[in-house]
Formats: C-alpha cells, structure tokens, sequence
C-alpha cells in the first residue's frame, strides 16, 4: 500500500539531516553529499510512485490522505498532523524535489572545499523537509509549521557565511519581514479556527459548501489574514524587501530557496484555499492588484540592477506577481502553471548564474561579464534556454504560461489591466536582454575561466531541456482545458472575453513585440556595459529607506526610549517621587533604615495603588 | 491519612533536605555528587504523579492531610492536582541540571551552596503541593532565604545590591499575602465552615463579592511581584544578573512560576467576580508586558537582562492566557510556564557557560562563536527557537493556545498578543547574530571553546523535551484537562466572548457533525 507511507516523502530528507547531523561529523565531503542528494532522490522516486498511484486513478478521486496522530484538540477545535496529496499538492512535490535534487548535486561541486559543507547539507536537506510539510499538510497549522520551518532555513543558509555582517543582517532581516507575514497567516488561523471549528483545508471547504449563507466577511477576512503570510512568503510588496538582500547566501540556495520552491509558498497557499477566495471574491481584486503591481515594481528595479543575482532576484518578486494576478484572476491551473515552469527556468538561471560566478571567481556585476557564450557553451546554452523561457518565447514554457495568464486577466479586469500586464512583459523582456548580454558581445573579464565541471553542467542541462519540454502542459493551445488544468482539477476561473481567435492573435502580436524587445537590447546593453542605471531604479525606489524612517528607527527609538525614559526615569521617577512620602513615614516607622528599603517599598506601593486604581475604573467602584 | 497510604509528597519534599545532611556530613569534594543523588533521586519521585493521573478526576491525588495547629485550624495538608502535576517535574528537572551546571564552577563554600540549592528545592516542592495556606506561606518564605544567599553569596559584583532587592520586593509581597489569608480565615469562620487556613475548606463557600476586591489584591500583589508583572518587574533583571548561571536558571524556570501558580491556585477559585472584574486592568498589564518586555530586550547589552526582559515579555504572554478563563488560555498558560522553564532555563545555561569562557556577557564583546564552538551553537539556537515560538518545539504550542483564546476573548487582544511573534524575533535574532555570527569582539579573552561531555549532557536533556512537547503536545494538554476544565469560567463573566453571532454559531456547527460527517470523506 503506497498510499499509507506518503509519510516517506517528509522522513526522507529528515532522514538525511538527522545521518549527516549527528554521525557526519568527521567524513568526508562525498559521503556528505551522497547521503545529502540521496535522500532528496530516493524521495523524488517515491514521489514518482506517487504519481503514477494518481493517474491510475479516475480524476475526481486523485486524493491520498494520511492522518499521522493527533497534534492537539482544544474544545471543538481538533489540530491533526496529516497529510494530503491532490494533483495541486503533487505538482508542488515534483517540482520541490526534481528542482531540489538537482540542486542537490550541483552543491556537491559547487560547496566544495567549504568549512561549513556538512551544515550546509543539512541545511539543505532540513529545507527539502519542511517544504515537503508545507506543501502536503492538510491543514493551515500543519502548513504553517512547514512555512515557518522554511523560513528558518532560509534565515540559515542566507547567513551561511556567518562571519560576513551582510550576510548575517540579510538573513535576520528575511526572517523578521517574514514574521510580520506569519503574523497575519497565524492570526487568519485563529480566526478560522473560531469560524469553522476546524482547521482542515477539506473541513473548511466542506462547511462553506454545506451552509450558502456563511458570512461572506468571515470568509473574505481570513482569506486576507492568510493573503498577508503569502505577501510575505513570496515577497510580494510591500513585503518584497528581504528577497533582494537574500542573495547573500550562496547561489545554489538563492535557485532553490529563493527561486523555485520557498518563495512560491505564498501562491500554492492561496491556490490551497481557493475554496475561500471562491466565497470571497471581493478578496481575488486584491490580489490581482498587489501581484500587478509587484511585477511591474519588480521588473522595473530589476532593470537597475548590476549585481547577476540582484537582477534575478527582482526577476523573481515579479515573476511570482504574475502567479498572484493568475490567482487574482480564478486562474489557479494558470498561476500553478507558471509556478511550476517558473521554477524549473529561474532555479536554471540560477544555477547557470552560479556557475558563470565560479567561473569568474566571484565576479557578479553584469558590467564586467560579457562573450561569455562560446567560452562556456555547457552554460550558455541552458542559460539561454532559461531567459527565452523567462521571457516568454515561443515554444518555451514560459510562453504558454505569461499567455494563459494574461488573457484571463483581460477577460477579468479588462483592458488596462491587461496592457500593464503586457508592459511588464516587455520590462521583463528588458531585464532578460541584459542578462544575456553577459553571454554575448566582446569578452569583458580580464583573467582565465574555471571551466564548470559535469556536475555543474549536467543540473544545467536537464533543467535546460525542461524549460523547453514543460511547455507542452500548456497544450492544446488558446483553450482553458490544458493538460497541466486538467492534470491540476481545480476550478477554472473567469474566460476570456473573445474567442481562441482573439487570443491567438493577442498572443502572437505579444510574442512578435517580445523578440523584437530582447534582440534589439541584447544587443544594446552588450554595447553599453558599463552604463550606469538610475539611482532610484538601482536601489528599487528607496523602499528599504523608506522602512529605514518609517518603521525601524520610531522602534529602535521607541525601545531606547521606553529603556532610558520610562524604565529609568518614570518607573523610578514614580519611586523618587514618593520616595519623599515614604521617607516622611520610613522616619516614623524607623523600620527600614537604607534609602533602598523605602524605593522599593515605594515602588511596590505605586505599582499597588496603580493596579487598585485601575481595577477601581474598569470593575465601575465598589 | 493518606489517599495512598504512602507519603510521596513529604517523601519528595525531605529527600533534597536529606541531600543537605549528606552534602554536610560529606567532604566539599563531594557535595556535588551527593546533591546531583538527591536532587536526581527527587526528580524521580516527582514524576511518579504523571503515571498515576490516567483517571482525571480532577481533584487532588496523592494527599497527606494531618492536625497542624488545631486551634488556629492549621493542617499538614499536601495534594496533587492538575495544575501542580507537571510543575513537579519542571522543579525536579531543572533542580538536576542546576547542580550538573554547577558541577565544578563554584570554588568557594562549595557545601553551602549545594545546601541553599537542595533547601530551594524542598521549599519549591513544598508551594507547589501545599493545601494549607499557612503551610503554603511557610514554604513561600523558605524560598526566599536560599535564594537570597545564592545571589547574595555567589552572585558576581553587584550581588547584594540585587539580593536585598529582591527580598525587599518579595517580602513587601507576601505581607500582603499574609493578610490576605488571616482575612480569609476570618471570613472562613464568620461566612463558611470555621475559622480554617486550610484551601480545600475555603473552595466550600463563596467569598462575598464586598469582600472579594479587596481579598484578591491583597493575594494578586504578591503573586503579581513573582510573576513578574509590569510595573513590578523591576527586580527581575537585576537578580538575574547578579546570580550564579545555575540561580537564575531556578528563577526563571520554577520561582516565576510561584506566581501564576498562585494566582490560579487562590485567585481563581476564591475570587471569581474579583477576577473577572480586574480582568481587563490585568489584560492591560499583561499585553503592556509583552510589547514594553519586548522592547527594552531589544536594547539590552548585557545577555541575561535581555533573555531577563524577555522573561517579563514571555511572562505577560503566560497572564494574558490564564485571564481569559477558557479552557485553551489555561492550558496555553500552563503549557508556556513549562515552556519558558525549559526554554529561560536553557538560555541561561548557554550564558552561564558563555561567562565562564569569556568572563563577560556584554554583546558588545562577544561573537563569533559559531565558528570556534559550533556545537555550542547548535544548542544556542534550538532554545533561541524554542523561546521565539517556531512550529516543531515547545513555545509554539503554548503561544497557539494563548493566542487562541486571546483571538477569542477579544479579537484585537489577540492580535495584540500576538505581536510577540514579531517582536520575539526581532531581539532573539540580534542576540543570536551578536553572539554567534560575524567575529569575535574580544578575541584578547581567549575563544570559547565547545562544549564536552557534561555540557552537551545537560543540553540535551534540555532540548529533548522541547521537541516532544512541541511534536506531541497532546501528552500535556490531555493530562491538564480536567483541572483546567475546575478553573474555567463558563462565560459568565460580563467580558465573555461578544464574537459576532454568526462566527459563534459556527464553531458549534463546524465542531461537530458536520467535522464527522467530512472526516469520512
């Protein structure tokens, strides 16, 4: 019975976390790794099996459900650690553990030599676990634990060069800023464990679908609560602040973490509660407008930036924009789709961009790459893969994935709408040219290359080709009834106002304006290199600054305050005050004789009368 | 008379005096070993309640009851309930790992030191199982001296500017206490059955609500002065300072107890209309306590005034449950006291070894010792986790259930209380970051080296109880259920739940049948 072990998945790479852990202290690096990719591999064999067990069967009853044991039960409320794979939760498990394999082994070459290499596969495998959690609870609790166990991870492994302050306040501040999301996820928990009684995504759907006159504001309240986590999770603004910065960590992190899987939690949770956002449409305009503008926030800085995974970074807040106006949309098999095919072409780019930074001994600024395409063919090729897919050509994956996603939001919000979403397609188009104009034009480093080995190239070369074949879920063409929609099952969302003709013509002017885009500045930006960008672009508007004043310093002074001020001054203020009294009556007693006795004494008294005085007020006297 | 026919509580309360005779008679050398007996020996009596509490009755299991003072109406009077039953064990627990972590640091008047420890750890069995309010109070003051010594013996330099504080505050306290309890016996005697100390004889009538005001504050200042409550926090930081690693370890973890543990024990049952009357005042300091603890953690340069404040934060959170009187705050309130034993204590572990190392706890000079000390740096993290409340260990587990009432007691209570989430995080992480990441900033007092065989011991047995009651919380909350079910009030309060009718209607709905119905599908 294949179905009742669906707990492998999870106990695989806690399996490899708990081996290198605690018996990894002294071997050698292979062993490390081969443990570390091992266990991430025999997970993804199983979740195969896992697949195969699902289209064996019919699609309506596509559901393995495990309950392990029961957490905690609270009156009504009763919390269970289980499990729960669907095709949406199914789709997430290949893409965390295909994309999280392969980053597996490319680690093993890439952390080479490093002190920390055993931590950092644990690390890593710790990452895969809670992933696997977040993804395949079957319930909000479950899942938060996964996404705060996430979160933890990524805090570790941005500061893995923990002697670095960049590295280590970069990931302290992706930790809080995810918190401040948490603090909306948890609190949309409560709120619907008080309106539900449960906690369970089924038990959720199931009593929206029972009972029609469910108060819509309940529904749209927790959905948005939840909305705020996955603002968070998936650096969405105004939360976007931390993924930039993030790329302290090494690179094969920023492609795992911070590309493929983790920040896309935000999407695949929304996806999980569409049964809510069902109930709540009021919510789907929301988050249409905060993914909209995200992209185009994100495309636009992007632009500005210099440093190859700063650009990426950007790339990603945007890219995740776009799965959140899909959901905005009722798009779900659409943002799920681009979710999937986002992740198999920016972990690519990510890896590719890892390996032109090892080649280049660290060198990250754009400006000072350049021709790298024939010096390193194993890398430029998938390289350019991954932006062709990034940019939406035809027959990449992103191409069909940006298309569906567009189009429904023409039909749903109309024209303007769909034009900014097409300028952000050219912005992206944009940005893509001058990342590839690293590969192209006359050769802009001056030392010898560190030719990638085929442990770096291969992950390179799968992905590659995956960014090319990923493509075909989006098939038949210019119709809801894809294969990856139908594979997925969930509710289809709002059609398009026209016909396939419509949309076949929209798609193909998009495309022509698209290439013409990324030619033209392809070759612009390999010839003004070193041009510097606007500031404002560069340092994504001044956001960080503006936090910097509005929220970091009023708290940092508040604290200093309260500290010097309230705790020093007014606490013992109150004591010196009545210290005088007290002295009057400490002279009378000749009990206490230290002026120490009397301020404490005193102290007690105010904070005595304060309590009584306060308790006078609210009990209304006695 | 005993239920049992055996006395396992005075047992458990004159084994650590009998390790105090053995550390006397004994050679200095010795004293550790004959206090780690003791206090291990004792341990294990308290544990022995868990296993014979499968019949949840709520009521108070393994009783002693003798004639004290009969003409006053005083008794030998010792119980175990629910709400006592894992507060035992934390007392055991933590009294082991405060010898282990004393093991060879302390070089002077060794035997006394091990003397205050085990005399602390009788008084502290003593409170929590004491039914006899003199009794109660007898065990109360015992605390007081050992711990006094402690600080003011083997504390580092400002040790008796913070033992004599902190007996000041205690004491000014506990007067209160004292009267509050004559006062009761009066009102025993003129409104219930006789002129008695005894609590069990107190639960059979109902105080008069004229009366029950002014009683509770008389009781509540000096648990609020334990709690500790702001404003009256103020002795905290300092004891913490000035004590031994293995003092504040007991402070933190069990004697901050003694005052939510009072306050439920007395407060709740004898009070109600009191209690639900100060509710909202209590609410406010409770919810201040969290933010402004919060706060002034986060400006803290000495490590044990911050994981101190963070104390006072964590503390308000624990006040802020238990006043919302449903049976989820209580049990989060109790779960957290157990939480920030084991999570409080573990970082004041980590600093006392950090001191020992490096002779100073200021951040401004540590650093780095990820790098020199990474085993050391594991367990630094796991507790940092453990108290900033992540999914998977012990804090969430409490912070879940507080906040579940809270969300439920008042909405915007809840979310208030909830910022703890985000606020934790900020001064937990700029500890961690100044402690163990960049480089060390006092390279000149040497590095610190890892931890060996005694230390990750210790450690260990720290974290592994995190972990479990973080992953199978159940084993706890299951256990506190009936005495939980005793103090809940049953929304008759006038601040009971005002959720709008809709919501409420369907926790009933969704709670039940329907939940059934759907578990098959």
């Amino acid at each position: 019975m294949l179905s009742r072990s669906l707990w492998i998945l999870p106990a695989l790479p806690a399996l490899g976390v708990l081996v290198n852990g605690l018996l990894g202290t002294s071997w050698r690096e292979r062993r490390i790794a081969v443990v570390a990719s091992g266990s991430v591999g025999l997970a993804l064999a199983a979740a195969v099996g896992f697949l195969a067990e699902l289209l064996s069967r019919p699609p309506g009853e596509r559901r393995i459900a495990v309950r392990l044991y029961r957490w905690l039960s609270e009156g009504p409320l009763a919390v269970d650690v289980g499990f729960l794979l669907d095709p949406l939760s199914m789709a997430m498990v290949l893409v965390v553990l295909f994309v999280g394999f392969l980053i597996h082994i490319y680690s093993a070459d890439y952390m080479r030599g490093d002190p920390g290499f055993r931590r950092y596969f644990v690390c890593l495998n710790l990452f895969v676990f809670f992933m696997l959690v977040l993804v395949l609870a079957d319930n909000l609790v479950v899942t938060f634990a996964g996404w705060e166990g996430v979160g933890l991870c990524s805090y570790l492994l941005i500061g893995f060069h923990h002697e670095r302050k960049r590295a280590c306040d970069a990931g302290r501040k992706a930790f809080v800023v995810n918190r401040i999301g948490d603090f909306g996820f948890l609190l949309g928990i409560l709120l619907a464990a008080g309106a539900f009684g449960t906690v369970r995504y089924g038990g959720i759907a199931a009593v929206l679908e029972a009972d029609p006159s469910f108060p819509t504001a309940v529904a749209a309240a927790v959905a948005l609560l939840l909305f705020v986590g996955a603002v968070g999770k998936s650096a969405q603004f105004p939360l976007h602040v931390w993924l930039p910065d993030a790329m302290e960590g090494p690179t094969p992190v920023s492609a795992l973490i911070h590309a493929a899987t983790m920040v896309n939690a935000g999407v695949y949770l929304l996806c999980r509660i569409s049964p809510l956002l069902e109930k709540a449409p009021a919510v789907l305009p929301v988050i249409a407008a905060v993914g909209l503008a995200t992209a185009l926030y994100a495309a636009l800085a992007a632009l500005g930036q210099r440093d190859i995974k700063r650009v990426l970074a950007y790339s990603t807040v945007s890219q995740i924009g776009y799965m959140f106006v899909a959901v905005g949309c009722g798009l779900y098999s659409a943002g799920m789709f681009h979710l999937v095919a986002h992740g198999i072409f920016k972990g690519l780019l990510f890896l590719a961009a890892g390996a032109v930074i090892h080649a280049l001994g660290g060198e990250q600024d754009l400006g000072r790459m350049g021709g790298l395409g024939k010096e390193m063919p194993a890398v430029s090729l998938p390289f350019l893969a991954g932006i062709l897919a990034l940019a939406g050509v035809f027959p990449f994956a992103g191409f069909f994935s940006k298309d569906a996603i567009l189009w429904g939001s023409l039909g749903r919000y109309g024209a303007a709408f769909w034009l900014a979403g097409f300028a952000g397609a050219v912005l992206t188009a944009l940005y893509s040219a001058k990342l590839l104009s690293a590969f192209t034009g006359r050769k802009g480093h001056p030392g010898p290359l560190h030719r990638p080995g085929p442990v770096l190239t291969m992950p390179l070369a799968v992905l590659g080709a995956c960014a090319l074949l990923a493509g075909a879920g989006g098939l038949p063409l210019f119709t809801e009834d894809t294969l990856f929609a139908r594979f997925l099952d969930m509710p289809a969302g709002a059609h398009g106002a026209g016909g396939p003709a419509l949309e076949a013509a929209l798609a193909a002017g998009q495309l022509i304006v698209i290439v013409a885009v990324l030619f033209a500045a392809t070759r612009r930006f390999a010839r003004s290199r070193k041009a510097p960008s606007p500031a404002f672009l560069a340092d994504g508007f001044g956001i960080d600054r503006l936090y910097g004043l509005l929220f970091v310093r009023p708290l940092a002074a508040l604290a200093r305050f309260s500290f010097a001020a309230v705790e020093r001054r007014v606490v013992d203020g109150a004591v010196n005050g009545l210290g005088a009294l007290s002295m009057a009556l400490g002279r009378a007693s000749a009990r206490f004789q230290s002026g120490m006795v009397r301020r404490y004494a005193a102290s007690l008294a105010a904070g005595a009368f304060a309590l009584i005085g306060l308790g006078l007020y609210f009990s209304g006297g006695f | 008379m005993t239920a049992h026919g055996f006395p396992l509580l005075s047992l458990t309360i004159l084994l650590p005096l009998a390790g105090c005779a053995a550390v006397l008679l004994g050679s200095p050398r010795r004293a550790p070993h004959a206090a780690l007996a003791a206090t291990a020996a004792t341990f294990l009596l308290t544990l022995v309640p868990l296993h014979a509490s499968g019949s949840g009755d709520g009521g108070f299991r393994f009783v002693e009851h003798h004639p004290w003072v009969e003409s006053l109406g005083i008794s030998y009077h010792l119980g175990v309930d629910g709400l006592s039953l894992f507060l035992l064990p934390l007392t055991g627990f933590l009294s082991v790992m405060a010898v282990l972590v004393s093991w060879n640091t302390v070089r002077e008047r060794v035997k006394g030191y091990f003397v205050s420890f085990l005399v602390l750890e009788a008084a502290m069995i003593g409170v929590f199982t004491a039914l006899d309010a003199v009794l109660f109070y007898v065990f109360w003051e015992a605390m007081l001296i050992p711990m006094f010594l402690i600080i003011g013996v083997w504390g580092s330099e400002n040790r008796r500017y913070a033992a004599v504080k902190f007996i000041l505050y205690t004491v000014a306290g506990s007067l209160l206490l004292l009267v509050g309890f004559i006062l009761m016996a009066f009102l025993s005697a003129s409104h219930g059955p006789g002129f008695t100390f005894d609590l069990t004889r107190w639960l059979l009538f109902s105080v008069p609500e004229s009366r029950q005001n002014w009683l509770f504050l008389l009781f509540f200042a000096a648990f609020a002065v334990k709690v500790p409550l702001v404003p009256f926090h103020t002795w905290l930081p300092d004891a913490h300072v000035e004590a031994p690693a293995a003092g504040s370890v007991l402070l933190a973890g069990v004697l901050l107890k003694m005052g939510v543990y009072g306050i439920l024990r007395f407060c709740f049952p004898l009070f109600p209309s009191a209690v639900s009357a100060f509710t909202p005042a209590v609410m406010v300091l409770g919810v201040v306590g969290i933010v402004y603890g919060a706060l002034l953690a986060f400006t803290q340069e000495d490590l044990k005034k911050l994981v101190a404040y963070s104390s006072v934060s964590h503390m308000g959170l624990i006040v802020v449950g238990i006043f919302c009187m449903s049976p989820a705050g209580l049990k989060g309130g109790i779960v957290q006291m157990l939480n920030h034993g084991l999570s409080t204590g573990a970082l004041f572990i980590l600093v006392g070894a950090i001191y020992e190392r490096k002779k100073t706890r200021k951040l401004a000079e540590l650093g780095g010792i990820a790098g020199s000390a990474p085993v050391f740096a594991v367990f630094f993290v796991i507790a940092m986790l453990s108290s900033a409340g992540i999914p998977g260990l012990n804090g969430f587990v409490g912070e879940f259930l507080i906040l579940l009432a809270g969300f439920q007691f008042r909405w915007w209570l809840g979310a208030l209380a909830a910022t703890t989430l985000v606020l934790g995080a900020v001064y937990l992480l700029r500890m961690t970051q100044r402690v163990l990441f960049e480089k060390d900033r006092s390279p000149e007092r040497g590095p610190v080296y890892d931890f060996r065989f005694r230390e990750r011991f210790v450690m260990t047995a720290m974290v592994l109880p995190m972990a479990v009651i973080g992953l199978f919380p159940s084993i706890l909350t299951d256990r506190l259920e009936p005495a939980v079910r005793d103090l809940a009030v049953p929304a008759v309060s006038r601040w009971a739940v005002e959720a709008p009718p809709a919501a409420a209607e369907h926790i009933q709905i969704g709670g039940t049948a329907r939940e059934h119905r759907l578990a098959g599908s």
